[in-house]
This record gives C-alpha cells, structure tokens and sequence, in this order.
C-alpha cells in the first residue's frame, strides 16, 4: 500500500542498488549512472516526506526514527520538493562536469575502465 | 487497496527492476535504457505523491536531458567488446558490494519500520487528510521557490555557471600529463615552435616539466 514506510523503503532499495552499482562495477559510465540512481533515491524519500508533512503527518519518533527537526526545512510543508529540484540541478552539473572527466580520462588513458587509472595511485 | 495503491506498486517493481538490470548489463546502452525506464517509473510514483512539476522536471531533466548526455558520450567513446569485457570484477568484489549494499538496506529499513507511526495511515485512504490544493503544482513552486527560497535558487545558478565552466574546460584541451602515449605523441609540437608563433598563454619557454601542460585542440 502506498504509504510513507513504503516510499522510504523503495527509496532504500534503490539506493542499495545504486550502491552495489558503485562499488562493484568498473566501467566509470555505469558508475556514474548508479551515482544518479542513488540521487534519485534520495529525491524519492525528499519527495514521499514532502507530501507526508503537507498533509500535516507527525514527525515519526522512535529509536531509530528518522527525525526531522520541527524547524528545518524538510520539516515545512513542500520545503523537500524544493530541495529535490536544488538535487536535480546539482544532479545535472555533476553529470556534466563528470563526463567532460570521464572524456579527458578516456583522451589520456584510452579507457574509462577504473583499474586502468592506476596510475593515480600515490 | 485502491488503484493509487496498485500504481504505486506497479511504478515500484519497475523502478526497481529496471535499476537492477541498469547497474548489472555489461553494455552502458542496455544500462542507460534500462535507466530511463527506472526514471520514467520514478516520475509516475512523483506525480502519485502529488509533485506534478517535479515529475515533469524529472522526465525533463533526467530522462531527456542527463540521460541523451550519458548517451553521447557513450557513442562518442563507443567501447568495443573487447573493452566492455575487462568490466567482470572479481567476484569476491561484487560479493562484498552485494554485502555492504545489503546492509546499508538493512539498517534503513530498520530506521523505517522501527520508528513510530511509521505504518501511519495510507496516501490513499479514502478519508486520508491530502496536502492544500495546488500542492505541488507549478504555481505553488513558482512561489515557494522565489519567496522562501530565493537564496538556494540564486546559488544553483552560480553553481551551473562553475559547471558549464568545468566542463567546457575538460571537454576542450588536452591535459598532457608526465606519460602521455599513443596519439598524443605526433601531436606534440616541437619545443619553441608554439613560442615562435608568439600566439596563446604558452608563450612563455622553458616551463618545467613537472608542470602539468594545456594545449589547445
């Protein structure tokens, strides 16, 4: 059911799979997109948050709760649809000057493979 | 269990499915594909959660603009088989990814379900109470976002305009280190060539060699 729990744990998968994406994988492309994977994540619990405080939901409390201040900014109304497209921005600049990376790298290094940047070992 | 319900879990298991398949093809086309489904499927649970703009910034922005990115620079670099093959880490590796990723997803759930209210009513219910009407609309964002939230907004711009600067920097020289190799090597100009030209901020002669030199294209 569609729930706040359920976003939030959606959102956790996602960015579990981003993370194993991350760490597992070689290609610097696909890592760069399982690094987009874990922002969207990210955005979704911003987003499910958002929608949870407008309709004037509680601030969950608990060992583990995941607390939001009473006076942050996530904790306004709609404040973490604002912040998402602040991510989505900051998102998008880091695609591009990533890239542009990854393209200077590949210019240098024929590959864009991570074992092959050895030689940025200390 | 209402037909929000069913979409939000439809837009769940494709979301999820997709970044699976995304993060493990071997070719980065079948990933980005696979990405822009996992997108679109985020922008339908966006919109269910009443973010109408943010679900069109997030098709917009994302699937159309970072994504066709992702795409030329794979065309550009155009990996051969031979390539794409070296991206078979160990597998002792991706069990450890698999592992730690695990356990980031443990311990979140545990933050999620452990906390109060967290099992709270559903975004569907009927009689559920739903966010003023225009929540999330473009008016509504319009205002918050030059109202409350000039100051942020203001510096997003100053940050792209340092990220078209980078990346127009990396993508039009050369950044020759101490082992350069292959092509680079007919490039190079002899010395004193470029200072005879007289033309350019490498006029000056004799820079050291440890010095990371730019030329341009």
């Amino acid at each position: 059911v569609f729930t706040l729990a359920n976003c939030l744990f959606l959102s956790a998968v996602l960015f579990a799979i981003g993370a194993f994406g991350v760490l597992a994988r070689r290609n610097l492309l696909v890592v760069l997109m399982s690094v987009e994977i874990m922002l969207n994540a990210a955005n979704l619990a911003l987003v499910a948050f958002s929608r949870y405080y407008a309709a004037g939901g509680a601030p969950l409390a608990g060992r583990h709760a995941i607390e939001a201040g009473a006076g942050s900014a996530l904790a306004r109304a709609g404040g973490g649809q604002i912040f998402v497209l602040m991510s989505m921005a900051v998102a998008a600049c880091e695609v591009a000057v990533g890239l542009a990376l990854l393209i200077a790298v590949f210019r240098t290094n024929r590959s864009v493979m991570s074992v092959d940047l050895g030689e940025m070992r200390g | 269990v209402t037909g929000i319900d069913l979409a939000f879990g439809a837009a769940s298991l494709v979301a999820v499915g997709s970044a699976a398949l995304a993060v493990t093809r071997r070719n980065p086309v079948y990933s980005a594909a696979w990405m822009m489904s996992a997108l679109f499927a985020l922008a339908v649970i966006f919109a269910l959660l009443e973010s109408q703009f943010l679900a069109v910034v997030q098709v917009l922005l994302y699937a159309g603009a970072i994504l066709v990115l992702f795409v030329f620079v794979i065309m550009l670099l155009n990996p051969d088989k031979k390539a794409l093959a070296q991206d078979r880490p160990p597998g002792w590796l991706r069990a450890l990814a698999g592992v730690f990723s695990a356990a980031i997803l443990v311990a979140i759930a545990r933050g999620i379900f452990g906390s109060e209210g967290a099992a709270g009513a559903a975004f569907s219910a009927p009689g559920a109470p739903r966010p003023h009407a225009g929540f999330g609309e473009i008016e509504w964002f319009g205002r918050t976002l030059y109202d409350t939230d000039l100051l942020a907004f203001e510096l997003v711009s100053l940050l792209i305009m340092a990220a078209i600067a980078g990346a127009v920097f990396l993508g039009k020289r050369r950044l020759e280190g101490a082992g350069e190799r292959g092509e680079d090597e007919e490039e190079r100009e002899a010395p004193g060539s470029r200072a005879a030209a007289g033309t350019g901020p490498l006029r000056e002669p004799a820079r050291p060699a440890e010095e990371i030199r730019v030329h341009a294209r």
